[in-house]
């Protein structure tokens, strides 16, 4: 199935209502590790005031969202859509509890998606002799260490992304997403 | 001693800076060489003043270097271990619930009992009611950072027994209770910084999804405190410390280095409420807080090093314009200057050598060749800005970066073994100290220093 990339102008609440009417499997930008946005977009969306807002959806939910948009009378607009067609991004992580390296690990290896590949490196570390309080010489007895690429098509790839983006001692890099444009043939097919 | 700091080269600084700048730098550019390797690395830069010092000044370094263990190092570390060991054997036991203003009490707790039990052992009793309390939330690093900011350094500026810096001061001559003086300038930091975070993480409760804001324990445990007859030793360690700032019975002479009995018996008695706490402490209560003679150790080794190399330093800038520091002397000049570079350098290197190498460079500046203690006594009738900038400099901005006071490293390790993810060291800086500590720090400037 094809999935598409749109950005949408607006009011956050406008929006969430809009989706809430239909629930679909819609996946938000910001849930997202995306690229580095900016100082002011980060106060803006720290505060809930973001202007503008990237969402992920499948064809058909595409279809009627781009009809609701048309046909909303509030001031939500569609700004532009692209369809996804895949995506990679790298992530490294480094954990010193053993039940969040556990969900790290499961994240990365239990239930993949369908179409996703992932992880290069994977090991754990043990120094009894770091256990304890340190002021000084601080190391941790325990140490998870992964990282690697993970590839593929959405809404693998995304899900993948939301996953460790939801994760703690996970640091990925933003998501590089291959785009095409849609025409805007393309656009009335799709919201026909 | 006013001679030697005027013969003295700038280079014999050079282990002082080399020990300073390995506590900073080991621990994030080599962390397991450092841990396992640090008494080595510490005995070093020791032996690099020690042996040209001592074959060079002979009897005159012999002398310095005895008078700087048994009347700083020794009392330093009796002090640090017996706090350490009292605070490991308190802990809280009980169920609470990490929302904005429960956070708020823990953190306004926390910064008050800081100078009690000064900040290493406040941080040690209160990091994990905080961090079971939050457990279940989602955004928890920044009310660790917080922690930071105010238990394991802003609170303790009250008392002597608070943070390391002060309580050096006290042993060369500040009097127990002049750091009351600091309260308002504490009072106004630590009011704005806990303002700061309840503005903060109310914004962030609002953002934890709802099942986190109903959460609430399943089996609620009362509120308790194990170990509570550890207050009472607690009491005694003040006891101990105040009677020998207040009390002069007289003196005795080791090997021509003149020590105070009250100190003596104060040092002695710490000992007793040391081993009176650890043995009368239920282990399962130290185990639960984590508690081991590891950090006295660290603690023992690194200061033996930090105080051996500081000799030269401050016999320098004890000599002022006639040392080979001179510069330094001239080029901080006024308490704003004084708060910042004390609290610039407390910002990445210990603050306890930093603040004893600012009082002596203010000593050095205003009342050069004086005795110290006597130099001490007119700082503070005639220019006590400058021993609050000076104190409050160190004591605040160790919060500034990881490496500014022990306990910062401690709280961050056990957060993170408990699965609170912290910001890397710059990730410190720059979202954390930059937004909120900065521009504090310049308001008290500007409200006490100009």
């Amino acid at each position: 199935m094809r999935w598409y990339e749109l950005m949408i102008e607006g009011d956050g609440e406008a929006l969430e209502a809009l989706l809430a009417a239909s629930p679909g499997d819609e996946i938000y930008g910001r849930d997202l590790r995306l690229a580095e946005s900016s100082f002011t977009d980060r106060v803006l969306e720290f505060l809930h005031a973001q202007s503008h807002h990237i969402l992920f959806v499948s064809a058909p939910r595409a279809g009627a969202l781009v009809r609701s948009l048309r046909e909303d009378d509030s001031d939500l607009n569609l700004e532009w859509i692209r369809e996804v067609v895949g995506g990679r991004f790298r992530f490294k992580a480094e954990a010193y509890n053993r039940d969040v390296a556990k969900a790290i690990r499961d994240a990365l290896t239990v239930n993949l998606p369908a179409g996703i590949s992932c992880l290069d490196f994977l090991k754990e570390e043990n120094d009894p002799e770091a256990r304890g309080i340190e002021l000084f010489t601080p190391v941790h007895d325990y140490v998870f260490k992964a990282s690697g690429t993970i590839e593929g098509v959405p809404p693998g790839i995304l899900e993948m992304s939301r996953r460790l983006t939801r994760l703690d001692f996970v640091q990925e890099e933003p998501l590089e997403l291959e785009t095409r444009e849609v025409s805007e043939d393309g656009l009335t097919f799709l919201a026909s | 001693m006013a001679d030697l700091g005027s013969q003295l080269p700038v280079w014999s600084a050079v282990p002082f800076a080399g020990i300073l700048l390995s506590i900073a730098l080991f621990p994030l550019l080599a962390p397991r060489f450092w841990h396992h390797h640090y008494p080595k690395i510490s005995l070093g830069w020791g032996l690099l003043l020690a042996i040209p010092f001592l074959t060079v000044y002979r009897r005159e370094a012999v002398y310095e270097i005895l008078h700087v263990a048994l009347a700083d190092y020794l009392p330093f570390l009796v002090l640090l271990g017996t706090l350490f060991t009292i605070g490991g054997g308190i802990y809280i036991r009980g169920s609470l619930r990490g929302t904005p203003w429960v956070n708020l009490a823990i953190l306004a707790v926390g910064t008050f009992l800081a100078s009690w039990i000064g900040t290493t052992g406040a941080a040690m009793v209160l990091i994990r009611p905080l961090l079971r309390a939050n457990a279940h939330r989602r955004y928890k690093t920044h009310t660790v950072v917080f922690f930071m900011f105010l238990v394991a350094n802003i609170g303790g500026s009250l008392t002597p027994l608070g943070d390391p810096p002060l309580f050096l001061g006290f042993l060369r001559g500040v009097p127990f209770f002049w750091t009351f003086s600091l309260a308002f300038e504490m009072i106004v930091v630590a009011g704005l910084v806990l303002a700061s975070y309840l503005a903060v993480d109310s914004v962030l409760w609002r953002r934890e999804e709802k099942t986190v804001r109903a959460w609430t324990p399943e089996n609620p445990e009362r509120l308790g405190i194990e170990g509570a007859h550890n207050l009472l030793f607690l009491a005694g360690v003040l006891a101990a410390v105040i009677v020998s700032g207040v009390w002069h019975p007289g003196e005795v002479t080791f090997f021509g280095v003149h020590l105070g009995i009250q100190n003596l018996v104060r040092d002695v008695v710490l000992i007793g409420l040391l081993l009176g706490s650890w043995l009368t402490t239920n282990r399962e209560t130290h185990t639960k807080n984590g508690y081991s003679w590891g950090p006295i150790q660290e603690v023992a080794i690194l200061f033996a090093a930090i105080f051996a190399t500081i000799i030269p330093v401050l016999a320098m800038l004890r000599a002022g314009e006639a040392g080979a520091m001179a510069g330094l002397i001239r080029s901080v000049q006024t308490p704003a200057q004084f708060f910042w570079a004390t609290g610039v350098l407390s910002s990445f290197l210990d603050n306890a050598p930093t603040y004893l190498t600012f009082l002596t460079t203010a000593l050095g500046r205003l009342y050069p060749g004086m005795p110290e203690r006597e130099a001490i006594q007119h700082l503070i009738a005639e220019h006590d800005h400058f021993l609050m900038a000076i104190s409050t400099g160190a004591v605040f901005m160790g919060a500034n970066t990881y490496l500014g006071n022990a306990p910062n490293f401690m709280v961050k390790s056990i957060a993170e073994e408990a699965g609170v993810e912290m910001p890397s060291f710059f990730g410190y800086i720059f979202r954390y100290v930059v937004p909120f500590l900065i521009p504090t720090f310049l308001l008290a400037t500007w409200i006490f220093f100009f």
